[in-house]
């Protein structure tokens, strides 16, 4: 083998010669051809170095000041140039026992680029390199080398480099340029004795500036001065994003908060940088600062997010997890059969039995005519589902963070869903007939397809608040395939949904099972518009939490709106008709409005709001954990709750056993709350997590996913 | 009326609300894009569910990507990844007008040059794709696992210099995160600090 080797490594050194011979070539060519265009080549970045004095002694700490002077348009970089650039490098080449100090920049500039932010300088910016000159400092001149190498940009980026040389103790004349370094040091970044602490909270890093601070600042500013934030580190804050603060007189305190960037704070024990801002003569300052993480903030957070892949309290999605054990077979049926029950739910229900009682009216008329109802109400379902489908994923490829029942977080819908629940319900207890009609006097129309058609889009848009169980599940491993497959389970579902009406419109002997028609059945009719009004009534109630209490009262005035516009409607009237259209018109503001700042989710009956930092601390703790991921438009969650969490049988168990309940609430976007489910591999609610408490070694046992449907059973089992 | 209804109904169902981009995060699922390449086809990032996937976002005119393909260092690198079946999309997102940005074919005669050997090279002009990743400069590596999640955001290596004179002593990040997930190994510097020109975006 090693003989073999051998000459194969030979030619490798050959190669490398070889290498290095064109190289020289190269660079060869590069300088001719640079050096004949040098006379027209002016740096972007024009460099002097300025020193304190010429004339030094031993002992001495003198500036060397590096002057920029760059082309208009044109920036260099801060030590952290932010998302682009770099910072100039220098690299000194001294006598004997010369030493430099720090390198110290000036308070640069935020410079945007399109969508990205840097640090850095325009125009002209002198640093200053502190040398510290040994004692034993030899007679006669001593000449001190600096290579710098600088990137400047302006839309394209240039580097440049360049050497200087600086002279001391030469005979002749001594300078001083004591006055220049002085004029720079005031661009520095000023130094206070703050107290400041940091910590990261929901996406965002904060610090807290103690008291004293905020007069401080103030006589400083200029009145609306933007303050900007820059960290030494980079990727600690999203660099183009602002600085929000928050600063009262009354306390004296001062908060400031920043969007978080990409890199983890890992185990930063502290954080440098600059606060800047306009002075009331028009120039930028800045205060450096040393914040130290907040002593009441829980380190592990920053150490391990719990959204990432490490932590044991979540679950890989590449790695295990639900969706990996769901093939497509199981996540197809998953689907029919969370369709399949989907038509048992309250909002489904009235109009499937509707449907199905008018199949049955028709009786062993046409078969054909059945199968062909069948057929449209299954495809009035699909279309219905594959829209929605669609909808989802490019909403999910063009990156949203959304997921199953991700349109119900929407004000808007919520209270068209409202609405379409009232309108529903007041046509079964025969407030109205349905008697206008967009369809011509065709044979179709005869026949109704086009209605059945309609009543297949009805029923997916009213199964969409009652997301049954076993579809989390399937949906979850849905979004995580490509778009084929989760399109087909989406319509899996939906055929699901179909499928009792499919099935009584093919198979006449299911239709003779079904009671005969009679009188009883506008009775019943009557009877099924309460689950209709009742759902209206219940979004209405989701309404209010998305919108708050004004919001709900906007809602009930447009339902009392379209009453009036349907007895408008049915008079007959041509001007009562008109004004029914412009009632209707000013109903549709709840569903257009943009609902306020949704209410901050607060800790109730003993459930603690998840946060994903809150919610880390807790993990790290000793406790066993359940988490109830919920929201107020989802009815599985809703019953849940009431019937087995809330129970005091129930409640006196967690409690004995120290669980530490958590409740996220899903009622309105959070993206906090769709990572969790998504590290579980679901993209809806509802979802029940429990934790165990962690044993002696202070290892905590896998988290167990409980069911979408809870029994009080199912959760004495899992905590025993 | 029910009919307006239930038309209504099917226009809310697109009118579903546009949330703000969540953006990239290493350790979360990397968000799918597709993108023409320069022979015209679309490639999804969802085609490639199962493979490792590179994106290196470049600009050929940028001093700092230059020195990776002048050197032969990116080629190289290239080539050993997509020997290893891992996929490698180079994405161009700038914007008309400014540097970097080029046609189908000027893209493909650059590649004929410098003898670039990605899968494909993707042109993004609006930035719609470099926005949704953050791909912040020039070049700028991204890595998404077999599972679709993203295991490496940050530069090429350690070495934030345009002097192709640097390569020689560089670590290539990439090429160690390539080496710890052939390992079946979780990639131990999964977060650096991007260098090189910023990404040209339309202003």
């Amino acid at each position: 083998m090693a003989e073999r080797g051998l000459p194969a490594r030979k030619y490798a050194l050959h190669f490398e010669t070889m290498k290095n011979f064109l190289y020289s070539l190269i660079v060869l060519a590069a300088f001719f051809v640079h050096g004949s265009a040098y006379a027209q080549f002016k740096p972007h970045a024009q460099i002097r170095l300025v020193p304190e004095k010429t004339k030094i002694a031993p002992g001495d700490a003198i500036f060397i000041a590096i002057e920029q002077t760059l082309e208009s348009g044109w920036h260099s970089y801060w030590k952290n140039p932010g998302d682009s650039g770099e910072p100039m490098r220098v690299q000194w080449t001294m006598p004997d026992g010369f030493e430099t100090g720090p390198l110290k920049w000036p308070t640069p500039h935020k410079i945007m680029i399109g969508p990205l932010a840097s640090y850095g300088y325009e125009d002209r910016a002198v640093l200053l390199q502190e040398i510290i000159v040994p004692w034993d400092l030899p007679e006669g001149p001593l000449t001190l080398r600096a290579d710098i190498d600088i990137l400047v940009c302006e839309e394209i980026c240039i580097p440049e480099t360049s050497h200087y040389e600086v002279t001391f103790n030469a005979p002749g004349a001594a300078e001083d340029n004591a006055v220049y370094i002085d004029a720079a040091y005031e661009f520095m970044p000023a130094t206070y004795d703050l107290s400041i602490t940091f910590k990261e909270e929901n996406d965002l890093l904060v610090f807290f500036l103690g008291p004293l601070h905020y007069n401080r600042v103030q006589a400083n500013t200029k009145p609306g001065t933007t303050f900007t934030l820059i960290t030494e580190e980079w990727g600690l804050i999203d660099n183009p994003s602002s600085l929000m603060i928050n600063a009262t007189a009354r306390t004296d305190a001062v908060v400031l908060a920043q969007r978080r960037g990409d890199r983890p704070l890992g185990s930063f024990d502290r954080i440098t940088g600059l606060l800047s801002y306009v002075t009331p003569s028009d120039t930028v300052e800045s205060i450096s600062f040393i914040a130290l993480p907040d002593p009441d903030w829980d380190r592990t957070v920053a150490i391990a997010p719990p959204m990432s892949t490490s932590t044991p309290s979540s679950v890989d999605r590449s790695a295990s997890g639900a969706w990996q054990d769901t093939s497509f077979i199981k996540a197809i049926l998953f689907a029919v059969l969370g369709g399949l029950i989907l038509n048992l739910m309250p909002c489904v229900f009235p109009v499937l039995s509707l449907k199905a009682l008018k199949l049955c009216r028709m009786g062993g008329k046409e078969l054909s005519h059945a199968r062909m109802h069948g057929i449209l109400y299954t495809g009035g379902i699909l279309a219905s589902f594959a829209v929605f489908a669609v909808a989802l994923l490019v909403l999910q490829a063009a990156g949203s963070g959304v997921g199953w029942g991700f349109h119900l977080q929407n004000s808007g819908f919520v209270a068209f869903l409202a609405y379409l629940f009232l309108v529903i319900g007041l046509n079964l207890v025969g407030y109205f007939e349905v008697a206008i009609s967009i369809g011509g006097r065709d044979r179709a129309r005869e026949h109704g397809y086009v209605a059945t058609f309609f009543s297949g889009v009805l029923a997916a848009v009213v199964a969409t608040p009652c997301t049954a169980p076993f579809m989390g599940v399937a949906m979850g491993y849905a979004l995580t395939q490509p778009p084929a497959i989760a399109l087909s389970v989406f319509l899996a579902l939906g055929f699901g949904l179909a499928l009792p009406m499919l099935a009584l419109s093919f198979v006449p002997a299911l239709q003779k099972i079904m009671p005969k028609p009679g009188a009883w059945m506008d009775t019943f009719r009557k009877v099924l518009a309460l689950p209709m009004l009742l759902a209206a009534a219940w979004l209405a109630w989701v309404f209010m939490q998305q919108s708050g209490q004004n919001g709900l009262i906007i809602l009930i005035a447009g339902m009392v709106v379209v009453c009036l516009a349907i007895a408008f409607l049915k008079s007959g009237k041509k001007t009562l008709r008109l004004l029914a259209l412009v009632l209707i018109l000013t109903a549709a503001y709840p569903v257009v409005m943009k609902s306020e700042a949704p209410p901050v989710p607060v800790s109730t009956d003993g459930w603690a709001a998840y946060t994903a930092v809150d919610f880390a601390s807790l993990e790290a703790g000793h406790d066993p954990l359940f988490v109830n991921m919920t929201a107020a438009w989802c009815i599985t969650c809703k019953i849940n709750e009431h019937a087995v969490l809330a129970k005091d049988s129930i409640r006196t168990l967690l409690d004995d056993n120290n669980v530490v309940l958590v409740k996220g609430d899903w009622t309105n976007y959070n993206a906090e709350i769709t990572a969790y489910l998504e590290s579980f591999g679901r993209d809806g609610v509802p979802l029940y997590v429990y934790y165990g408490s962690r044993d002696d070694a202070g290892k905590r046992p896998d988290p167990v996913i409980l069911p979408q449907i809870l029994t009080p059973s199912i959760i004495e089992r899992t905590i025993k | 009326m029910k009919y307006i209804l239930q038309i209504f109904a099917l226009i809310c169902f697109f009118a579903a609300p546009a949330f703000a981009m969540t953006g990239v995060e290493v350790g979360q699922p990397a968000p799918g894009f597709s993108l023409p390449d320069t022979h015209g086809v679309t490639q999804n990032l969802s085609d490639y569910r199962g493979k490792i996937v590179v994106l290196e976002w470049m600009n050929h005119e940028c001093p700092y990507v230059r020195k990776h393909y002048e050197s032969g260092n990116m080629q190289a690198l290239q080539k050993e990844a997509t020997a290893q079946d891992v996929v490698w999309l180079s994405i161009v997102s700038s914007a008309p007008g400014e540097q970097g940005h080029v046609s189908a074919a000027e893209a493909n005669e650059i590649i004929a040059q410098t003898g670039a050997v990605a899968t494909a090279r993707l042109l993004d002009p609006e930035g719609a794709t470099g926005r949704l990743y953050g791909a912040k400069t020039t070049p700028h590596m991204f890595i998404v696992d077999q599972g679709g999640v993203l295991v490496y955001a940050g530069a090429i290596d350690d070495s934030p210099s345009s002097n192709p004179k640097t390569i020689h002593n560089a670590t290539n990040y990439v090429q160690v995160a390539l080496a710890d997930l052939a390992a079946g190994k979780p990639v131990a510097q999964a977060v650096t600090r991007p260098y090189g020109c910023s990404v040209k975006y339309a202003r």
